[in-house]
């Protein structure tokens, strides 16, 4: 076993067996716990648990590390999870965007730009939770990208030599669907051609002069940092009759005095009405809008499907079909999952998918997993990458190799790491370690 | 039977590629002749091209089909073309391109046209459709069409082109109109109710073995006018799915009508005191 790691492609990943882990996420939840069992499924140590709360309150990452577990002078391997659905959170991060914390922005992509309505710290912290609202997504990501370059640093100070299971500055780009798309075009991934540079789509007339523009006519649009089927509208105009449709989970409470109020609703809607549709747009320009070609996909039943596939240390693991009522596919609560062998999808397709989720991982060499959305053009089968998620793991109910997707990645790390130690240093560090 | 569907893709469209084209190259090879099924898939910027020279060109190529039966236009969804976007055309030179077609389906009725329509042996003619003009139900009305077994149409809504009354819908179900129709289906109707209660009584249903009144806005007022009725009871099958009954009315659908599919139950949607249904098609 460990012989196998000579020559490994990822050099300095430390080993599994001797290296904690020290997991940055909610203290509890469904994520923490898969991880968790995981680990001590394969017989490795728990986690050392991190979290978002505790940064957030202002307590230095080793202190808190330490605190958890992790013996003084350790480094540990840092894998951050996924900050969502935890409005305590959200409300700090949206807090830590304001404007009183403004320090350089290094960690955030496109960052000359001016986040909409901002909210000074004290009317963030202020907000209620309102469960299908979304709360100010550009300075929530803002605030997002400071907390990931002040985990770097406070990493590194403390642990010089620790590793990041996803580089901070990885999970920002793999997050901004803009700087994403940007970042695997220059790495020659196939993504859907981009409709326009987000910066020259200031709102609902430039986005509709670029389509008639470049006779792109079917486009999605998206929320530049969403998740999910959040923000995502798919959008047409007919250049013959004018007509225009958008198919959006979205909505809007217009008001003339202050803000309006955007949600993401259960239900996918079509919406013919101009004014409508260019309030919605707006409010996606505003924050920040990705604009692609809107790919015909494959389908099964008349349904479009799309791929989500794992993939962890530079090997293809689990794969999941979503198919959709619906042009938005990833619609967690209206899709329905099949397997990749009852999706009418060839072998040839489906490894064409595998492949290119690989090539977007050799994109982001210093980080070492995602759940990556692939669509297929379904007439000639070409995929094309819709999404990269570097928290896409949590994928219930699906094996591959007999593994959930936390073990699985569990067993490649440990398949993975320790390539710069010889057999008989890991030996011994590994009995050390087992005391 | 062989089959075959010609589509243009996205970038085919842009780089210049016509359907009429990959009509025209089919016709050439050998298995042209075999050839029992034809779906034109989508053209490629349907919602502004025509399907009107790929008619022109199916006619003109019509003899190096000589064994094609069936036919369909259109055959697209919304990843490539809205339903209702679909541009059709004129396509009557079809029935006398082809006399020895038994099936037509068409999709999408915007500029569709049928002109007057006469075939000996076209058994089934299906249009999918957000929304059917009144002048093709006229058409319809009017056909000369003596082998037709099936007769299938998305009525729609008159947001995406379905301009008519009850009465046009049913001009196209007169009893003996088409003496050997055992396959009716008038779907995915905003005025599905009107269609269940107009059709109930109908002598048309003693010959049917299939009314399909699915996919549209009934609710319990036309499953009233159902259940009231000998002739329904009597009918082998009666497609019902996609609906807005009462799950009362459901079950009691379920229970009396057993030959009744009343699956795929919608819930009807209240806003500012306004109820709302939606046919299947055009949500």
């Amino acid at each position: 076993m460990i012989g196998q790691n000579a020559g490994s492609p990822f050099p300095g990943l430390p080993d599994a067996r001797i290296t904690p882990l020290l997991l940055i996420a909610h203290a509890d939840g469904e994520r923490t716990d898969g991880l968790r069992r995981a680990r001590l499924s394969l017989g490795l140590p728990e986690p050392i648990i991190v979290s978002y709360e505790q940064l957030l309150a202002g307590v230095p990452l080793h202190a808190a590390a330490e605190k958890a577990g992790l013996p003084t002078g350790t480094a540990p391997f840092i894998r951050l999870d996924a900050p969502g659905e935890h409005f305590g959170v959200e409300r700090a991060l949206i807090a830590l965007g304001s404007p009183e914390h403004d320090d350089g922005d290094s960690l955030l992509p496109l960052r000359e730009r001016r986040d909409p309505y901002r909210l000074s710290e004290k009317a963030a912290l202020s907000l209620q939770e309102q469960p299908i609202r979304l709360m100010h997504p550009s300075q929530w990501f803002r605030g997002f990208c400071r907390l990931l370059d002040r985990i770097r640093g406070e990493a590194l100070q403390a642990w010089p030599q620790a590793r990041f299971w996803h580089d901070p500055a990885d999970i920002a780009t793999m997050f901004d669907k803009r700087a994403c798309h940007r970042h695997l075009s220059a790495a020659g991934v196939k993504v859907p051609t981009l409709l326009a540079e987000p910066e020259t789509l200031t709102g609902y007339e430039a986005v509709r002069e670029a389509m008639l523009g470049k006779r792109i006519h079917r486009v999605f649009l998206k929320l530049a940092f969403g998740s999910g089927a959040s923000g995502i509208i798919a959008y047409q105009i007919n250049p013959k009759t004018g007509a225009e449709i958008a198919t959006t989970t979205m909505g809007a409470e217009v008001y003339v005095q202050r803000p309006g109020i955007f949600y993401n609703s259960k239900k996918v809607r079509s919406l013919t009405d101009s004014e409508s549709i260019r309030t919605l747009i707006g409010y996606l320009c505003g924050h920040g809008i990705h604009a692609e070609r809107w790919i015909p996909k494959a389908s099964l039943d008349g349904r479009p499907l799309d791929l989500r596939q794992l993939v962890a240390f530079g090997e293809a693991g689990h794969t999941v079909v979503r198919v959709g009522e619906s042009p938005i596919t990833n619609l967690h609560l209206r899709s329905q999952r099949v397997t990749p062998a009852a999706s009418g999808l060839s072998d040839e397709v489906l490894t064409a998918a595998k492949n290119e989720a690989l090539a977007v991982m050799r994109a982001f060499p210093a980080s070492f997993s995602a759940g990556i959305d692939v669509l297929t053009e379904r007439h000639t089968g070409q995929p094309y990458i819709a999404d990269v998620n570097p928290f896409g793991d949590l994928l219930r109910r699906v094996l591959h190799d007999g593994l959930d997707p936390y073990a699985w990645e569990m067993q490649r790390w440990t398949e993975s790491g320790g390539a710069e130690a010889d057999t008989d240093t890991i030996g011994s560090l590994q009995g050390g370690t087992q005391e | 039977m062989t089959e075959i569907k010609l589509t243009i893709g996205y970038d085919e469209y842009e780089d210049g590629q016509k359907m009429e084209t990959l009509i025209a190259e089919l016709a050439e090879k050998p298995e042209a002749a075999q050839l029992s099924s034809l779906i034109i898939g989508s053209w490629g910027g349907a919602y502004e091209d025509s399907s009107e020279s790929i008619v022109a060109e199916l006619v003109r190529q019509k003899d190096r089909f000589p064994a094609l039966r069936s036919l369909f236009v259109g055959d697209m969804d919304y990843e490539e073309c809205e339903v209702s976007w679909i541009m059709q055309s004129n396509l009557n030179p079809l029935f006398a391109a082809f006399p020895e077609l038994r099936s037509l389906t068409i999709k999408g009725s915007t500029d569709l046209a049928l002109g007057e329509v006469r075939h000996a042996k076209l058994e089934e003619l299906i249009i999918i459709c957000g929304g059917l003009g009144k002048s093709v139900l006229a058409s319809i009305a009017a056909a000369e069409l003596p082998a037709l077994k099936k007769l299938e149409l998305y009525i729609g809504v008159d947001n995406y082109g379905f301009d008519g009354g009850i009465e046009d819908v049913m001009s196209v179900a007169k009893p003996g109109l088409f003496p050997n129709l055992t396959y009716l289906g008038l779907k995915d109707s905003e005025i599905q109710d009107e269609i269940a209660v107009a059709i109930a009584q109908s002598d048309i249903l003693d010959n049917l073995e299939t009314l399909d009144l699915s996919d549209g806005t009934l609710s319990d007022e036309g499953a009233e006018a159902l259940l009231a009725s000998e002739k329904i009871r009597r009918l082998p099958q009666l497609d019902l799915h996609y609906h807005f009954m009462s799950e009362a009315m459901t079950r009691r659908v379920a229970t009396e009508l057993p030959n009744a599919d009343v699956s795929d139950r919608q819930e009807t949607e209240k806003y500012d005191g306004e109820e709302y249904r939606y046919p299947a098609l055009t949500e």
